[in-house]
């Protein structure tokens, strides 16, 4: 009975751990190839606030995860995307 | 020299391409490796940020027998970004030594490149000049089309059909050779062959890191 009373524990935690980690997406103009994706995969990656990052190339869009209590300001996302040669012309930020 | 001047300036204002973008993410080091119908060439660069990137070129003219090692600088004039388009203009530029039989002296050569990229269709074209006392004295360009059967997103594997165009009017009676070619492009791992009008063999590859 313990034992199942702390697994409902961890997997509460593992949920609102993912409930806090934070997602935003970026439209991004010039988004047209695959060295394009890897290109500003490698750069967010390289940010310790960032978990992890997506590119779709279908939808233009790159897709940020950070880390609990991390986050990139819209400058400084603008400036990573800019520094690697392209646009970034909208941040959704889902703020749920 | 004023005639090649205007030419490639008159080619700027025309059209807008390149055979294989010359300059990496911040960063980035790329090896380039290509084998065509009319030369051999490695080029080995390093691109500080995404506007430059500096670097090793050697290229081997087959016929002439002309060895090239380099230094070359390649510099992104310009960008555009649409959405779900990208078009870039370069200029390269080179300074090295110039070999034939036993004899080297040194070479200049500058060339522009451009590209229109969608997702679906793409052109490109670039033009050299090599410049030498004795050895070379030569203008070449190169221009592509090509078309992707499919549209595939990030990390699957990308095709590419393509038709090159190479002229360089010292060569073989002023002809265009045209070389119908097949790239494939993973992640950071680009390859291309192909066969040529004049029945050579082209094998290209591309590696980012």
């Amino acid at each position: 009975m313990f034992r199942k009373i702390l697994i409902i524990i961890f997997i509460n935690l593992i949920d609102i751990s993912i409930a806090n980690a934070k997602e935003i997406n970026i439209d991004v103009n010039g988004l047209v190839c695959e060295f394009c994706a890897v290109t500003i995969e490698k750069n967010f990656k390289k940010r310790e606030e960032v978990q992890e990052v997506k590119v779709d190339l279908e939808q233009k869009k790159v897709f940020l995860t950070f880390k609990k209590d991390q986050n990139l300001g819209d400058e400084e996302i603008i400036e990573v995307i800019k520094n690697n040669g392209y646009n970034a012309v909208k941040i959704n930020r889902d703020e749920n | 020299m004023m005639k090649i001047f205007l030419i490639l300036i008159s080619l700027l204002t025309i059209i807008n391409n390149s055979f294989a973008r010359p300059i990496s993410y911040s960063g980035g080091t790329t090896i380039m490796q290509n084998n065509g119908a009319v030369k051999n060439s490695v080029h080995l660069h390093y691109s500080p940020n995404y506007k430059y990137s500096i670097g090793y070129k050697g290229e081997y003219f087959i016929e002439d027998k002309i060895s090239l090692n380099s230094l070359q600088l390649n510099n992104l004039l310009k960008r555009w970004n649409f959405p779900g388009a990208q078009s870039n203009i370069y200029l390269k530029s080179n300074i090295g030594d110039a070999k034939k039989s036993e004899q080297n002296e040194l070479y200049g050569s500058i060339g522009i490149a451009g590209d229109f990229e969608t997702r679906k269709y793409f052109i490109s074209y670039e033009n050299k000049y090599y410049k030498s006392d004795n050895i070379i004295d030569q203008f070449e360009q190169n221009a592509r089309i090509g078309i992707a059967p499919y549209i595939a997103n990030y990390g699957n594997l990308h095709s590419w059909l393509m038709l090159q165009f190479t002229h360089i009017p010292e060569f073989e009676g002023d002809e265009i050779i045209v070389t119908p070619l097949v790239r494939l492009f993973k992640a950071s791992y680009l390859t291309e062959f192909g066969f040529s009008s004049n029945k050579k063999f082209l094998f290209n590859f591309i590696i980012r890191f």
